[in-house]
């Protein structure tokens, strides 16, 4: 397996490829599941895997940040189950990159206990046909989850991304930003859907979209919804869907800068704080850089 | 050095909103326009930086003898020309610090280079003279400001990039006392022979600490009269009816018409 230098470079990380599994982190392995016992930064590597369902455990009071980087070169579909333990945190950072034009499904559980707590940024950069399903159960009080998502589309990339958050039990949060960018020909299709259920009061359920389109065949769908049986709740969506505010670029020329220093510097104001909540510096001009040979 | 109007007649959706303007500015002057809501005196300053959304109809704008009526909104910009607007734009994600330095940098030739350590220095002591506080260079741009933070920032703005020609619109509005006195005291430290200065302005108060050379009163889309300070004190206490009457100017029956821009929300 030809893992990444800056993966392995002084960090814990776990490589799975569809032959060999390696484990170089503080996390049990077995039977396919990884479980976190201690606390631990971690690089998760997947090199093309897509053979069974890859499970994670955060066990309780236990704090873990996890880059996941997914590489491929054909065809995936990917499956995970992550579990949270009360009073733990996963810190999840995702990345998906394509080795060459591909398609890759993946597929998403999570499930979390009383007043444990998702971080979730996820980096959508990938060039071809990506679909994510994620499913967040928030199954006891207090279980909390903030997630950011960067999708930065360019060329004919197809993105379809379906996420669902369930409230299932009182005083539960959830957060969804989600960032999106079209440029050239790509299509980002979003379905962002909060449920909560009868009975679980005083939880918080909340989703922002926003989207640029920055080209004539660019396009990018959101369907916000709510379904909410409670009445004692705090909840809100929306999706703002636009060019660059026109008002913000006329602001920048009259300062002296030309439109398409305008137009980047608005777009990196859209990006960084995305980019600033990676806290990993590989990583993040990695995502700088594939933005601007993106757009 | 001048920038002057020439005859500028300007429309925005078929309506004509500027109706012969005829202005000179020279470097070291002050010039202070007042007039009733809506009688285009924020046009003039928007079309004088160029935005798209109005559209010169015959005239001309000169600056230094040059027209500049075909160049682009950073092209005027880069020549001189600065607009503190009326209502300063939010840009997330963009701070203070990269975006004055950005303008700084399109200012400069191919082989001339940003000196990163001075700028600090200049900004952070501009920015104290502004009262804007320590972490201005990594606060958003005049995102989550207060209405006087916005204003002193076009101000912090003007002083960094140093123009040539520079129009405050309403620079005074949303600026309680000891703001207004602190922004009128550092626009005057700026005035020299290098800068000629647009005051646009409804209120006397604003006029009491940067004294301009000239006032001129605009209704209906024309300078109408043009004196001295003693015109600052007849409108201040008489408003603008006497004007009209001595100068036998009738109400316009307006059309509505939207200039979009003005305090609308940004998206991004």
């Amino acid at each position: 397996m030809n893992i990444p230098k800056y993966i392995q470079k002084g960090n814990a990380f776990i490589a799975l490829s569809e032959n060999e599994v390696i484990n170089q982190s503080k996390a049990i392995y077995k039977d396919n599941s990884f479980v976190f016992e201690q606390d631990e930064i971690v690089f998760i590597y997947l090199d093309n895997y897509a053979k069974e369902t890859i499970n994670l455990n955060i066990k309780e009071n236990v704090k873990v940040k996890v880059f996941f980087i997914s590489y491929h070169s054909r065809k995936n579909e990917i499956q995970m189950n992550i579990n949270i333990e009360n009073k733990a945190l996963l810190n999840l950072y995702s990345n998906f990159i394509a080795r060459r034009k591909t398609k890759v499904n993946l597929k998403r559980e999570f499930n979390l206990g009383y007043n444990s707590s998702l971080i979730l940024l996820n980096n959508i950069t990938y060039n071809g046909q990506l679909r994510l399903d994620e499913k967040i159960n928030l199954n006891q009080e207090l279980a909390n989850i903030d997630i950011d998502l960067l999708n930065v589309g360019g060329r004919d990339d197809l993105v379809y991304v379906n996420q669902q958050v369930n409230h299932k039990a009182k005083k539960t949060y959830s957060q969804i930003h989600n960032w999106l960018i079209s440029h050239e020909n790509a299509k980002l299709d979003y379905y962002v859907n909060g449920t909560i259920e009868k009975g679980n009061e005083l939880s918080n359920c909340h989703q922002l979209n926003k989207g640029i389109i920055l080209s004539k065949k660019g396009e990018i769908k959101v369907e916000p919804t709510l379904f909410i049986d409670e009445y004692n709740v705090k909840a809100s969506h929306g999706a703002a869907i636009g060019q660059i505010d026109e008002n913000q670029l006329f602001y920048l020329l009259s300062r002296g800068l030309s439109e398409e220093q305008a137009r980047s510097l608005i777009i990196s104001g859209y990006i960084n704080p995305f980019i600033n909540k990676i806290k990993n510096k590989s990583l993040e001009s990695q995502l700088k850089r594939r933005i601007s040979s993106l757009i | 050095m001048t920038l002057e109007f020439k005859n500028l007649y300007v429309s925005v959706e078929g309506n004509m909103i500027l109706k012969g303007i005829n202005l000179k500015v020279n470097g070291g002057e002050t010039h202070a326009i007042m007039g009733p809501n809506g009688t285009g005196k924020s046009t003039l300053a928007q079309v004088c930086m160029g935005h798209p959304k109005y559209k010169v109809e015959s005239g001309d704008i000169l600056f230094d003898g040059k027209s500049i009526v075909d160049m682009s909104v950073d092209e005027r910009a880069r020549l001189g020309i600065f607009l503190g607007m009326q209502n300063p734009i939010e840009v997330p994600g963009v701070t203070n610090f990269d975006f004055i330095k950005a303008a700084l940098q399109t200012r400069m030739g191919k082989d001339e280079h940003l000196r990163v350590g001075k700028f600090i220095l200049k900004f952070e002591s501009t920015s104290q003279e502004l009262q804007m506080g320590k972490g201005l260079a990594h606060r958003f741009l005049n995102q989550g400001f207060s209405g006087g933070e916005k204003k002193r920032n076009e101000i912090l703005q003007m002083k960094m990039l140093e123009p040539k020609f520079t129009f405050l619109d309403e620079i005074d509005s949303g600026l309680d006392v000891d703001a207004l006195k602190l922004v009128g005291e550092q626009v005057t430290k700026q005035k020299s022979s290098d800068l000629g200065l647009v005051l646009i302005t409804h209120y006397q108060r604003l006029l009491d600490y940067i004294v301009p050379d000239y006032v001129h009163i605009m209704i209906n889309g024309n300078i109408v009269k043009t004196g001295s300070l003693e015109l600052i004190t007849k409108i201040d206490q008489e408003g603008y009816d006497w004007v009209k009457k001595e100068l036998g100017i009738e109400e316009e029956n307006k059309k509505p018409y939207s200039l979009g821009t003005c305090a609308t929300k940004t998206m991004v």
